[in-house]
């Protein structure tokens, strides 16, 4: 997540004509829809049990009419778990992402509006953290919790927190000295006003840009963390643990694979599209 | 701020130990932190006695300023709970490997990700650049242990060229370099072909072209250079990603590193493997982040006046 703010370059038409960002955008929204069409019908387009293990003789089988994705070790039909799995992504990243932005704008305002020992106390932190991958500060706050699919959420949000700490806080900084806030101030708006009702909502599109980039980073970094087997049973239907339970087989059967990698680069992608359309704006 | 250089070393030094000291706190207390109590949560099948034998092996009984300082005083972090041999040696063993790893990564990412900027700002608006964009969009957005799988499976499994996994000879260091570099050579890629686009709008362009220098020249001579100062900063910042992005590698690849220790460590609840190899981690990252600093600040006199 730092890596993409830090790295992000200033926006630059992907295509010098009709430079409004909107094709990257429309780009992602498309594949990211198909992902939600999955997550949603999952009941419906999944013929077999996701987490049941029915199809033991059929462990490891290639891809049939019956098993369109083949059939992973354990005896289950891969192309329902897929579906599923989508599911399971996506409510990850966006409890991930909820986390990471309320605890990230109510920091980033607060230090802010308090400046003080407070904003020194943040900035330093958050310095500090931003420092650090954040999958190692995912890992460092799943050594406090059990593993499951809900202490990889909270562990994601959590290192996603201190870049958006960051930008928050740097935009109030520069909101602050606007004229709209002075008028604010000289009727009489205390400081909380301004900073809820008068900043805040001027802050909208940087929100909704780190939202995506958020939710874009959180599904990579909580299939990264699945993958090292940290989001528990491996009877979750969870792409990256899907990932790492096929690719102990991946010598015998190399298309088990391919379907989890690429469903969680493609909705990586979408997000990335999104976030990089937005951001041409 | 007015600043000598010895000044200013003096000063990031300090900072530098005063952080690392903080960190090593911050790494211990991290796992007082886990709910419950920990001999108990590491033994198979805890009996009274076995519980208050490793309790007095890990010296959880006593107050947490003494566990503290005997951690540190111990010398070698402890010892790993699941293999019995001290922290200290199990790390001294895994970091070359780690550092390797990520200073191949790092020299194939600056490689390919300078040039496939460039190659992007040349042909700024065209295909090549629409086509050289999407790869650094996409190399954003897989993820490396799916990549690591995939590059095994073709140049190890079906074409032979590398061996699958482990360390040894540079042959074992080409795949996981490779896979391990996306990520960095991506962002590299978009930093560079946003600064060679910008260098070339400047004034001192204009001038060289004006001169008659050629395309060639103007592009290689005079925007690369002014173009590279971000791309050269952006090196500190890519390590520590390098760092965190091995855990991954690592595991995928099973190369003997860091990374993979932590892993190991975390899904194994070794305690005192987690706090060693966090420390190292920590002060590896803290150690590129100074030599950084003071690199600009000896490349960019501005800094110093």
């Amino acid at each position: 997540m730092n890596q993409e703010m830090e790295g992000r370059a200033p926006s630059r038409p992907f295509v010098q004509r009709g430079h409004d960002g909107a094709w990257p955008s429309r780009i992602g929204f498309a594949m990211l829809l198909l992902v939600v069409l999955a997550a949603l019908l999952a009941p419906v387009l999944g013929k077999h049990p996701p987490t049941e293990q029915p199809y033991r003789e059929l462990a490891l089988a290639g891809p049939s009419a019956q098993h369109w994705l083949g059939v992973d070790g354990a005896g289950r039909d891969v192309f329902t778990r897929m579906l599923y799995g989508a599911r399971v992504t996506l409510g990850i990243a966006t409890g991930a992402t909820l986390i990471a932005l309320a605890g990230g704008v109510v920091l980033g305002a607060l230090a802010a509006t308090w400046r003080g020992w407070f904003d020194a106390g943040v900035t330093h932190l958050v310095n500090f953290l931003l420092a650090f991958p954040s999958i190692l500060l995912g890992l460092v706050a799943l050594t406090v919790m059990k593993p499951s699919p809900t202490s990889v959420t909270i562990a994601v949000g959590i290192a996603n927190l201190p870049a958006i700490v960051r930008q928050v806080r740097a935009a109030f900084f520069s909101e602050q000295a606007k004229q709209y806030v002075l008028a604010a101030r000289s009727v009489g708006a205390g400081q909380w006003r301004v900073a809820v009702i008068e900043i805040l909502p001027n802050c909208g599109a940087l929100i909704l840009t780190l939202t995506t980039l958020t939710l874009g980073s959180a599904v990579l970094e909580a299939a990264g963390l699945a993958f090292l087997g940290l989001s528990g049973q491996p009877d979750v239907a969870e792409w990256g643990m899907m990932l790492r339970e096929e690719g102990r087989a991946f010598r015998v059967a190399p298309w088990l694979c391919i379907a989890p990698g690429l469903a969680i680069a493609w909705t990586v992608l979408a997000f990335n599209l999104i976030s990089d359309g937005l951001q041409r704006r | 701020m007015v600043l000598g250089m010895r000044a200013f070393l003096w000063r990031r030094l300090g900072a530098l130990l005063v952080a690392l000291g903080v960190a090593s706190v911050a790494v211990f207390l991290l796992v007082r932190l886990v709910p419950g109590d920990p001999a108990r949560l590491l033994l198979k099948n805890p009996t009274p006695e076995k519980v208050a034998e490793l309790r007095a092996r890990l010296a959880l009984d006593r107050p947490l300023a003494v566990q503290y300082w005997l951690w540190l005083k111990s010398g070698n972090l402890g010892e790993s709970v699941v293999s019995g041999r001290p922290v200290s040696a199990d790390l001294a063993r895994t970091w070359p490997a780690t550092v390797e790893l990520a200073v191949a990564a790092m020299v194939v990412a600056t490689l390919g990700g300078v040039w496939l900027g460039i190659f992007a700002a040349r042909h700024a608006g065209r295909w090549p650049d629409v086509v050289a964009s999407a790869v650094g969009l996409v190399g954003l957005s897989v993820p490396v242990f799916w990549l690591g799988l995939l590059a095994m499976l073709l140049f190890a499994l079906q074409l032979g060229w590398f061996p699958a996994g482990d360390r040894g000879t540079w042959r074992h260091l080409v795949l996981p370099a490779c896979v391990l570099a996306t990520i960095p050579g991506a962002f590299i890629m978009r930093v560079t072909r946003a600064a060679v686009l910008e260098t070339l709008g400047k004034d001192f362009i204009r001038t060289a072209r004006a001169k008659g220098a050629g395309e060639r020249s103007v592009l290689y001579r005079h925007a690369l250079r002014a173009a590279l100062v971000p791309v050269v900063t952006m090196i500190g910042v890519e390590f520590a990603y390098l760092l965190g992005g091995a855990v991954l590698t690592e595991t995928v690849f099973a190369w003997p590193g860091i990374g993979r220790y932590i892993a190991t460590a975390v899904l194994s609840r070794d305690y005192p493997a987690i706090q060693g190899a966090l420390l190292v981690l920590v002060a590896m990252v803290m150690l590129v982040n100074f030599l950084v600093d003071v690199l600009q600040h000896v490349l960019d006199p501005r800094l110093r006046v």
